[in-house]
C-alpha cells in the first residue's frame, strides 16, 4: 500500500522497456535529447564509443616523425649512432616477419615489430656517412712506402711475426690464443753451409716447409705475448748457433752408408774408374750418370745416360747394348 | 700505520717500468687511438710497423648481419686506401644439443637447442702500423651485436743483427777488433 504512493504516474514516464529498446537500436543522441531526466544505461564498451575516443586521442598527437622529415635532410644527422630500430623515425615502408601463407598475407609492418627491433640495423652506416667518417680518419693513416714491392720487402724484412687479437662479447676480456706468437723465417736469409743446413733441418723437424723453405716457430709457453716473442727469437738464435757448431763426435757419425744421397767425389766408383785413364770430361760425365742413377733411381732416361757414359768411358762401339 | 704501508707498496709495485709494460701490451696512446693530441716533439716516437697482411676472421649468428658488416668493411677499406685481398666463406657450423627436458627421469622427453655460426674471412694487404690501427679501431667500434672478430697480424721485421752473419765470423771480427 505504501509503495503505491511513491509510484510515479504511468502516463508521464515512458516505460522502461521502451527506453531499453531505443538504446539497443543505437541512437544514443536521440535517446539523450528525448529524455534529459533518464539517460539510457550503457554498461558495455560499445565499439563506436571506444573508436571515437581513440580517434580523438590520436588527433591530439602530432604526426609521426617520418611524415614531418624534409626530403633533403642529412640522414647521418638523424641516425648518428647505432640505435634500436624506431619505426616513426625511419621513412621506409619496411616489412619483416614470417607468415604462414606468403601468397595471401603480407609480412608484418614496421610498427611494434619485435623481429625488426631485435636485429642489428646499419642505418647509422650509410655510404655517405662511411665516406665522411673515413675522410676525417684519413689523416691518421700513412701510405705504404713507394717502391716497396713484395720482393724488396722479402729482402729487407724477411722475418714474419704473426700475432692474433680477439674482439668478442664474453664475460672475460682475455683469450688464451692472444699470447701466442709465430715466427716465420726463410732459410735463404741465414748464412748456412750444406752441413749447417742439414743439421738445422734435423733439429727443426716438421717445422720446416720444404715447398717454401720456411721455418715456423710457434711460442706459447709464456703468459705474455712479449715474452713469447722474445722466446721465439731466442729459439731461432739457438738453432742457428747450434747448426753452425761442429762437435768432435759428429765426424765419426756420418759414414758413407749413412749418407742419404750418393756423392761421386771420394766414392769407390771414382776410385775404380781412375786406373782406366780416360779423359777428364768422359770421367765427369760417367760420374754424373752414376750419381743420377743412385739418387734418382732407375729410369729410361737415367739408364740411357749411364749406357752412353759407359760406352764412352770404355771406348766400345756405339751399337753395343743398344735396344 | 697499515694504510701508509699499503700506499708505499702500491707506489713501488706500479713503477714506471711496470706501468709502461702494462700500457704497451694492450693500451694505446691517445694519438694511436685516433684522438687529437698536440704533438710533443720531446716524446719518443715508435717507428711505424709494416704488415704484409692482416686477416680478419668474422664469426656471426646471423648471415644477413655478417653480409652487411662485410660490405661496410670493404667500403671503409676503399675509402682509407687499404688494399683488399681475398674474401672467402669457411663452411658454417651448427651446434645442436639434445638435452633432457626434466631434471629427474622422463628420459623420453627431450628439448633441442641449436647455435648457428657463420664465418667470413677478409684479407688486407700491405698496411703500415698507423693505417692498420686506424682501420681496425674504426671497424671494431662499429662491430654490431652478434659478430666476433679475430685479427691475425703478419708483421714484417728485419733479421736481428746477431743472426746476420755466422757466429765464428763475428767471433773472429770481435777478436780482431
Amino acid at each position: 500500500m505504501l509503495s503505491l504512493c511513491f509510484l510515479p504516474a504511468r502516463a508521464a514516464v515512458p516505460s522502461a522497456r521502451l527506453v531499453c529498446v531505443r538504446a539497443a537500436s543505437g541512437q544514443p543522441a536521440a535517446g539523450r535529447t528525448d529524455d534529459p531526466q533518464f539517460r539510457p544505461l550503457d554498461i558495455g564498451r560499445r565499439r563506436e564509443v571506444v573508436q571515437q575516443a581513440r580517434e580523438r586521442r590520436r588527433a591530439t598527437l602530432p604526426p609521426p616523425r617520418h611524415e614531418r622529415q624534409p626530403v633533403n635532410q642529412q640522414w647521418g644527422d638523424v641516425w648518428p649512432a647505432p640505435r634500436t630500430f624506431h619505426p616513426d623515425a625511419v621513412p621506409l615502408p619496411l616489412r619483416q616477419g614470417f607468415v604462414k601463407r606468403p601468397n595471401a598475407q603480407a609480412p608484418p609492418g614496421k610498427h611494434a615489430n619485435a623481429e625488426l627491433m631485435k636485429i642489428a640495423n646499419f642505418l647509422h652506416l650509410t655510404p655517405p656517412v662511411i665516406e665522411r667518417q673515413c675522410r676525417a680518419l684519413a689523416k691518421f693513416c700513412t701510405p705504404w712506402p713507394e717502391g716497396l714491392t713484395d720482393e724488396r720487402l722479402d729482402e729487407l724484412r724477411p722475418l714474419e711475426v704473426i700475432t692474433q687479437d680477439f674482439l668478442h662479447a664474453s664475460p672475460t676480456l682475455r683469450h688464451p690464443d692472444a699470447r701466442v706468437v709465430s715466427l716465420k723465417v726463410p732459410l735463404s736469409c741465414l748464412d748456412l753451409t750444406e752441413t749447417d743446413r742439414d743439421k738445422l733441418l734435423r733439429l727443426v723437424g716438421d717445422r720446416h716447409d720444404p715447398k717454401t723453405d720456411v721455418i715456423t716457430l710457434t711460442a706459447d709457453r709464456c703468459p705474455l705475448r712479449r715474452q713469447n716473442r722474445d722466446y721465439a727469437l731466442y729459439l731461432l738464435t739457438v738453432l742457428y748457433f747450434e747448426s753452425c757448431k761442429r762437435e768432435p763426435w759428429e765426424a765419426e757419425l756420418r759414414t758413407v752408408a749413412d749418407a742419404e744421397k750418393f756423392v761421386w767425389a771420394g766414392s769407390a766408383s771414382e776410385a775404380a774408374v781412375a786406373p782406366l785413364g780416360a779423359a777428364a770430361d768422359v770421367v765427369n760425365s760417367y760420374g754424373e750418370a752414376v750419381t743420377r742413377l743412385h739418387n734418382e733411381g732407375e729410369d729410361e732416361s737415367t739408364l740411357a745416360e749411364y749406357r752412353k757414359a759407359v760406352v764412352a768411358l770404355l771406348g766400345l762401339p756405339e751399337h753395343v747394348g743398344a735396344n | 700505520m697499515s694504510r701508509i704501508r699499503l700506499i708505499q707498496l702500491g707506489s713501488s709495485c706500479l713503477s714506471k717500468a711496470n706501468f709502461q709494460n702494462i700500457c704497451s701490451s694492450g693500451f694505446k696512446a691517445p694519438a694511436a687511438r685516433g684522438l687529437q693530441v698536440p704533438a710533443d716533439p720531446t716524446r719518443r716516437q715508435r717507428p711505424d710497423l709494416l704488415y704484409s697482411r692482416l686477416e680478419l676472421e668474422l664469426r656471426a649468428h646471423d648471415p644477413a648481419v655478417l653480409d652487411s658488416y662485410v660490405t661496410f668493411l670493404q667500403q671503409a677499406a676503399r675509402h682509407l686506401g687499404v688494399t683488399t685481398g681475398k674474401l672467402w666463406e669457411p663452411p658454417r657450423h651448427y651446434q645442436r644439443l639434445s638435452l633432457l627436458k626434466s631434471v629427474h627421469i622422463f628420459a623420453k622427453h627431450k628439448v633441442q637447442y641449436e647455435a648457428r655460426t657463420y664465418f667470413r674471412v677478409l684479407e688486407l694487404l700491405r698496411l703500415t702500423g698507423s693505417t692498420a690501427d686506424t682501420y681496425l679501431e674504426y671497424t671494431q667500434r662499429m662491430l654490431p651485436e652478434g659478430i666476433a672478430m679475430k685479427v691475425s697480424r703478419h708483421a714484417r721485421e728485419s733479421l736481428p743483427e746477431h743472426l746476420s752473419q755466422r757466429p765464428d765470423q763475428s767471433e773472429s771480427d770481435g777478436k780482431s777488433a
